[in-house]
């Protein structure tokens, strides 16, 4: 029973932290209709300016909002150069080549810049973990659950309560019709870029410390956000939070009664049965339609 | 006048194709490392180490009559299809005269069945035996293997450690079958249990339900086969945050410094061993330490060392062999003699496998590994 609620608590905090990473995703396809193969990059910018803003001397606390706006921030300069000239409108083909060709710069540069060592980002709950009856609990990890519900359901709210919220999800639900209805369809686009990169710096900024920053460091995870949000329904937010569960959960237990070496394979199984019992996903369209 | 100047041309071009001509050509060296992707930093120190070992060898006046050595990059990425691509590369366009590949089993496999009957090929720091079991007649191997390596580090665990249960968790790769197939060995052969092995995929992001379900078995000793320094980092972080084991120990060859400081002090007190370290180094050893040390402005690793040694070997065999492309002649010449190196005396078998004359057994101390115990290579 003892392993059982082990695992259950880990599995709950690593969709937490999945679900960071993909939200960025599914907020840039929902809108967009981009497939952001540079997502793992920009998570590892994410980690690096943390880093860098702490040997500045800021406390991490401090240095995770700087380390999102300046991620923000780089992700802006791409997107008024790059993306909003060679993607809008021009299919998800496209932004595959583009944002993956961006993916390799962005990992050249750091390596450049930084090396290509992996460096210890700093955090003051470090190697902590809390022992609540003989549970074990990674005080980092207890941080970023509890980050990522914050800014997710701060998120979902602002999306629904907020004007460029229900712009957003009016141009990803049909560009035309809301560029007819007199919202500035280019502003949205660009904010909504934004808004998924800065998820993307965050979720880097939140998990550097676990797993140390490296130039590469996006790219597995970005692989598991990829089935988390085909799995939850690209361009659904609600959908990647349940999909994030649900991968998180099921490696989780898939890893501790069933077979570690499969694990990898389960997420993609999943991905399949869904794709095949229910195309757009678990929460696919229905979740955008009801806004 | 412009008949004559056609001759003076036709003249110098004949020159230009004497031997005479070519005894000053560079011999082309070509070198495939991990330049970017996740085990970047070997590409790094290995690349140091070559470079150094170039320049001793262009300023001592090259081989072969004056011929200096050029060393040609290529990145390998951490991929073996793209460690395949980069020794076709060096092999069709850049036309090197051999090939130092070899940081990674699984890549080193594949790019030797390019390589193999083909031209020479040293690899410095791989250790998996399918690489030099395949019987391929020009392929070396300058680190110890994989069997050599886990068979004194193995017997030193179940030994000397003397756990009751060993739980083991590592990633499903080449390097991690040989060392595995090896333990299996040992311990069978000792009162020792193994608890639960478990191997995970290279994608893998997180450890923590891995280290739960080890750390159910009630094993007092964990095993970590992982030759990913950032991956070494997080799994002993997490391994740390659910309470850590009795005893806990590291894959031979694999602990360097890239791994022991991102992971924060979770690393203390870690068993591993290598075929180098650096403290109480005396000898050639200590000489070439300080040379790297002053050169490069930070101490050498293993992998700076087998890699230096690498380029030291294939350039002496060459030489001695008065050949920079009969790789026959020069693959006789390196297992017909003993090679000197900073780790001493290094001398090839049929199968074209060193054996390093020192093995030491580490312990993770601060951001660096101490000396633990030292065996003799039988």
């Amino acid at each position: 029973m003892d392993l059982l609620i082990q695992t259950l608590i880990n599995g709950l905090i690593l969709g937490a932290g999945y679900a960071l990473v993909a939200v960025g995703l599914t907020v840039i396809f929902g809108t967009l209709h981009i497939v952001n193969f540079a997502h793992g990059a920009f998570f590892a910018l994410g980690a690096y300016a943390t880093l860098l803003i702490e040997r500045a001397g800021a406390p991490y606390l401090l240095a995770i909002p700087l380390a999102v706006l300046c991620v923000a921030a780089i992700g802006f300069a791409l997107e008024a150069t790059i993306v909003r000239r060679a993607l809008y409108d021009q299919g998800e083909h496209g932004s595959i080549i583009v944002t993956f060709a961006i993916s390799q710069a962005i990992v050249a540069a750091i390596i450049l810049v930084v090396g290509p060592d992996p460096l210890p980002v700093p955090s003051p709950f470090g190697q902590t973990a809390v022992s609540v009856g003989g549970f074990f609990l990674s005080a980092q990890r207890i941080f970023i659950a509890a980050a990522s519900v914050a800014v997710l359901a701060g998120f979902a709210l602002w999306l629904r309560r907020s004007v460029k919220g229900q712009q957003i999800l009016a141009v990803s639900q049909n560009a035309r019709g809301a560029l007819y209805s007199g919202i500035n369809v280019p502003l949205i686009r660009s904010l909504s870029f934004l808004l998924g990169i800065a998820a993307a710096g965050l979720a880097g900024a939140l998990m550097g410390p676990m797993i140390s920053a490296f130039p590469t460091m996006g790219d597995a995870n970005v692989i598991v956000a990829f089935t988390v949000v085909i799995l939850g329904g690209l361009g659904s937010i609600g959908g990647a939070m349940l999909g994030a569960l649900v991968i998180g959960l099921g490696n989780a237990l898939f890893e501790t009664y069933v077979s570690v070496s499969w694990t990898p394979a389960l997420g993609w199984v999943l991905v399949i049965l869904v794709l095949l019992l229910r195309p757009q996903g678990l929460m696919g369209r229905a979740q955008l339609d009801r806004h | 006048m412009k008949l004559r100047a056609k001759a003076a041309l036709a003249a110098l071009a004949v020159l230009v194709a004497t031997p005479a001509a070519q005894a000053a050509d560079p011999v082309k060296i070509g070198m495939v490392l991990p330049l970017t992707g996740p085990t970047a930093g070997y590409g790094k120190d290995g690349k140091l180490g070559a470079d150094m070992a170039a320049a001793e060898i262009n300023a001592a006046g090259g081989i072969l009559d004056g011929r200096e050595i050029e060393l040609v990059y290529e990145d390998e990425k951490g991929a073996p299809q793209d460690g395949v691509a980069a020794v076709q590369k060096l092999m069709t366009r850049e036309r090197v005269q051999a090939i130092i590949a070899g940081m990674n089993s699984s890549i080193t496999l594949a790019e030797s069945a390019i390589t193999k009957n083909r031209i020479l090929h040293v690899n410095p720091a791989a250790q998996a035996d399918a690489i030099t079991a395949q019987g391929s007649p020009w392929l070396f191997q300058i680190n110890n293997t994989a069997s050599t390596n886990a068979t004194i580090f193995h017997t030193y665990l179940t030994e000397q450690m003397a756990p009751k249960a060993i739980a083991v968790m590592g990633e499903n790769t080449e390097f991690n079958k040989a060392v595995l197939e090896n333990l299996r060995e040992i311990v069978g052969e000792s009162s020792v249990e193994l608890a639960e092995i478990a191997t995970y995929d290279g994608a893998t992001t997180d450890f923590t339900s891995i280290i739960t379900r080890l750390k159910s078995t009630g094993a007092d000793m964990i095993y970590v086969i992982d030759a990913y320094p950032a991956r070494t980092a997080q799994i002993w972080k997490q391994i740390r945050q659910q309470g850590g084991f009795p005893m806990e120990a590291h894959a031979v060859g694999t602990v360097q410094r890239s791994a022991i400081v991102p992971a924060e002090g979770a690393m203390e007190g870690v068993i591993t061993a290598d075929i180098f370290i650096a403290e109480g180094a005396t000898g050639d050893m200590a000489r070439f330490i300080d040379r790297f040390t002053e050169q490069n402005g930070v101490a050498p690793n293993k992998v700076s060392l087998v890699v230096y040694e690498a380029v030291k070997v294939v350039a002496g065999a060459m030489d001695k062999a008065g050949s920079a492309d009969d790789y026959a002649l020069i693959s006789d010449t390196l297992r017909g003699n003993v090679w000197t190196t900073p780790r001493g005396a290094l001398s090839f078998d049929d199968n074209g496998r060193a054996k390093a004359p020192y093995f030491y057994i580490h312990k993770v101390t601060g951001e660096d590994v101490g000396l633990l115990d030292t065996f003799e290579v039988e």
